[in-house]
């Protein structure tokens, strides 16, 4: 029997740190996530979390791949690749098929093209600053005092109507101040902030010319309410499953398997 | 041995020197001018007036990243974040000449041509209430048509003349016919070599490094008119003949991909742009921006309607034409699309421009946040995420 062979990727983003250990290309046997990024412990906290979830040591792992904002800084990484192919990686394995990847990560939003075979043929990012990001929905999370995986289901409360029509965080986050003090209830703000977010995304997928299946990731799309205003505002099914904040750490261990594989071929290739 | 001056340092000496002469020409009493890039500037060179061009101080300026400060002292005098980066630099010079590593002289007149932009005629205007002193403006308006027709020539042409007539009474020189025609053959032989040295970048490799052409545009800008530049461009084409004979570029790495530039250069990323090319494997050997300034003619009027070709005042048609051209002409893989946010005349064509261009080349384009001048709309972690997925959609 064949030794199980295992490779893990590691997603450094600006809000998160998201660790997959994978094994023989095909089973996700580890995963982890810690709510800070970039340039703090995070990223060896998630690392240590799914190795022993997956009670390995680094030296089990054939090869480690980064990617997300931090890529450039993880030391114990094989090689770096960025999100973009990463999470285009990673949605093809979760749903084979998928044309349209909606990425909304803590900084960024992304619309990514991909070929029927699964390969990343061009993108759009936002521009300007980060309106539409997860950070955003963590800054209005805060001023309305409410935790934001409560979100989904309090939009779903919502009766009447409301536009956060300002594209700068900060704005908008007095337009939310200036709804609260004039009692407009919470439900209705929410579900404007996830219609402002589907905006703005769904503008930049529109100019992607989006195509079907389309697939969410990052960790804005564990918020239901925010790809069902999506979803409305492109009108398509947005598919998503429990892995999307993990995502790009998916696509980044199944690089790194294809790292494997490539070695193999270059030393057989020498034999 | 003597070692032959390669024309790099050719060309940087002469852009060294054209400041230096007009910081001297106004030091020893003589009338100093500033002019926009794409002013006729065949009126400058037959009339020897001595002028210099703020777009080319403000660009130098923000890629040895001496902007900021400029900028921000342009918004605390009262000049919007909003309005161009090369005004705003060059604004903030005017009220706070410092400890910049490049000077300019104070201008005693303006000369402003329209056809790149229309921003330009309230920051001359603005110059010229302040200082006190005359301003030249000849009006290109935006061409809605593909062609530039005769009645708009008439237009400019007689623009040109009354131009002439100003700038005698101004500065007391006079405007010879022989000289005028001297000086468009010289204009047109500059023009012609410029456009050559680009073709260039049709091999490959690339002979030379698409960034350097960014720098080498220095010369093309301020001193097109001149003999000098002509012979510094010559030596140049010298040089990249010789290198694609043996096969050798300037450009010192593997070139995989070849891209088109889209947009004015990022100047405050300059670096930035030029490391990651190298990085990739990426080369710029297109780009509409640089090519702006090989300017060919056989006739007077077709001088004038050159210079109403010039990327910001052609129709979206033929916008777009002159991007396939430079697809189809340099083979390029992709397509590396700056955003400059205080451009706004270039950058509101970009978003279905490069719609346009995908769809009838299947030629992906990227785009990056950034702007001409201004450092504070360029951020490096974002151009780099972009810059490493339009790498991995170009190796698929």
């Amino acid at each position: 029997m064949n030794k199980a062979r295992y490779t893990l990727g590691i997603d450094i983003g600006s809000t998160a740190s998201k660790c997959i250990i994978m094994k023989d290309r095909i089973e996700i046997i580890a995963k982890a996530i810690i709510a800070v990024g970039a340039g703090t412990t995070g990223p060896f906290r998630a690392l240590g979390e799914a190795l022993k979830q997956a009670g390995l040591t680094k030296d089990d792992i054939e090869c480690t791949v980064a990617t997300g904002y931090g890529r450039n800084t993880f030391a114990d990484a094989d090689e770096q690749m960025s999100e973009l192919s990463c999470h285009a990686k990673g949605a093809a394995f979760m749903f084979p098929g998928v044309r349209t990847i909606i990425d909304i990560g803590g900084q960024d939003a992304k619309v990514l093209s991909v070929s029927p075979a699964g390969k990343l043929i061009n993108f759009l990012m936002n521009d300007k600053c980060a309106a539409g990001t997860g950070r955003f929905m963590e800054v209005m999370a805060r001023v309305l005092d409410e935790d934001i995986s409560s979100f989904a289901e309090m939009s779903e409360k919502s009766a009447q109507k409301i536009d956060i029509s300002s594209t700068c965080t900060v704005f908008a986050e007095t337009e939310v101040i200036s709804y609260l003090a004039k009692a407009v209830p919470v439900e209705d703000i929410i579900a404007g902030i996830h219609r402002s977010v589907a905006s703005r995304v769904g503008n930049l997928a529109k100019r992607a010319n989006v195509q079907s299946p389309v697939v969410i990731t990052g960790g804005v799309a564990k918020n239901a309410g925010i790809v069902k205003a999506l979803g409305a505002e492109i009108n398509a099914i947005i598919h998503c499953n429990e892995y999307c904040q993990l995502n790009g750490a998916i696509g980044a261990a199944l690089y790194a398997y294809d790292i494997l594989l490539e070695e193999e071929n270059e030393d057989g290739q020498e034999d | 041995m003597d070692k032959k001056i390669k024309a790099h340092t050719v060309i940087n000496q002469l852009v060294q020197d054209h400041y230096r002469r007009a910081l001297s020409a106004k030091e020893n009493g003589e009338m100093v001018g500033w002019c926009t890039s794409n002013f006729p500037q065949e009126i400058i060179e037959t009339m020897g007036l001595t002028v210099v061009y703020p777009e080319n101080h403000s660009a130098t300026l923000a890629a040895r990243q001496e902007a900021l400060p400029l900028c921000g002292h342009a918004e605390a005098i009262g000049y919007s974040n909003d309005i161009c980066s090369y005004a705003k630099v060059n604004l903030g010079y005017l009220h706070q000449v410092g400890e910049q590593s490049l000077h300019i002289p104070r201008p005693d007149y303006l000369l402003c041509c329209s056809n790149i932009c229309h921003q330009l005629m309230k920051w001359y205007e603005n110059i010229a209430q302040e200082l006190h002193i005359p301003m030249i403006f000849i009006d290109i308006p935006f061409n809605t048509d593909y062609e530039t027709d005769d009645i708009r020539l008439q237009y400019i042409k007689t623009q040109f003349y009354d131009a002439i007539q100003q700038l005698e009474k101004i500065t007391g020189k006079v405007f010879y016919e022989d000289k005028f025609k001297q000086v468009m053959k010289i204009s047109n032989e500059v023009g012609n070599a410029w456009n050559k040295i680009s073709d260039y970048a049709c091999y490959q490799p690339s002979p030379y490094s698409g960034t350097d052409l960014f720098v080498y545009m220095g010369a093309a800008v301020c001193l097109r008119g001149r003999e000098e530049t002509r012979d510094a461009f010559y030596l140049l084409l010298e040089e990249l003949e010789e290198a694609v004979r043996v096969n050798k570029s300037k450009c010192r790495y593997d070139q995989k991909y070849r891209i088109l530039y889209e947009g004015i250069c990022c100047w405050p990323a300059l670096l930035r742009i030029a490391t990651s090319m190298a990085q990739y494997g990426m080369n710029i050997v297109g780009a509409v921006y640089t090519n702006t300034y090989g300017i060919e003619y056989n006739s007077f009027d077709e001088m004038i309607k050159a210079y109403t070709c010039v990327p910001n005042a052609v129709n979206f048609e033929k916008a777009l034409d002159m991007r396939l051209a430079e697809i189809g002409k340099k083979h390029c893989d992709g397509a590396l699309v700056h955003m400059s946010r205080s451009c706004k005349v270039w950058s509101g064509i970009l978003y279905e421009l490069t719609r346009k261009i995908e769809e009838k080349t299947g030629t992906p384009t990227i785009f990056f946040d950034g702007d001409q001048a201004d450092p504070q709309n360029f951020s490096e972690a974002q151009y780099d995420t972009r810059i490493q997925g339009f790498y991995e959609v170009m190796k698929g």
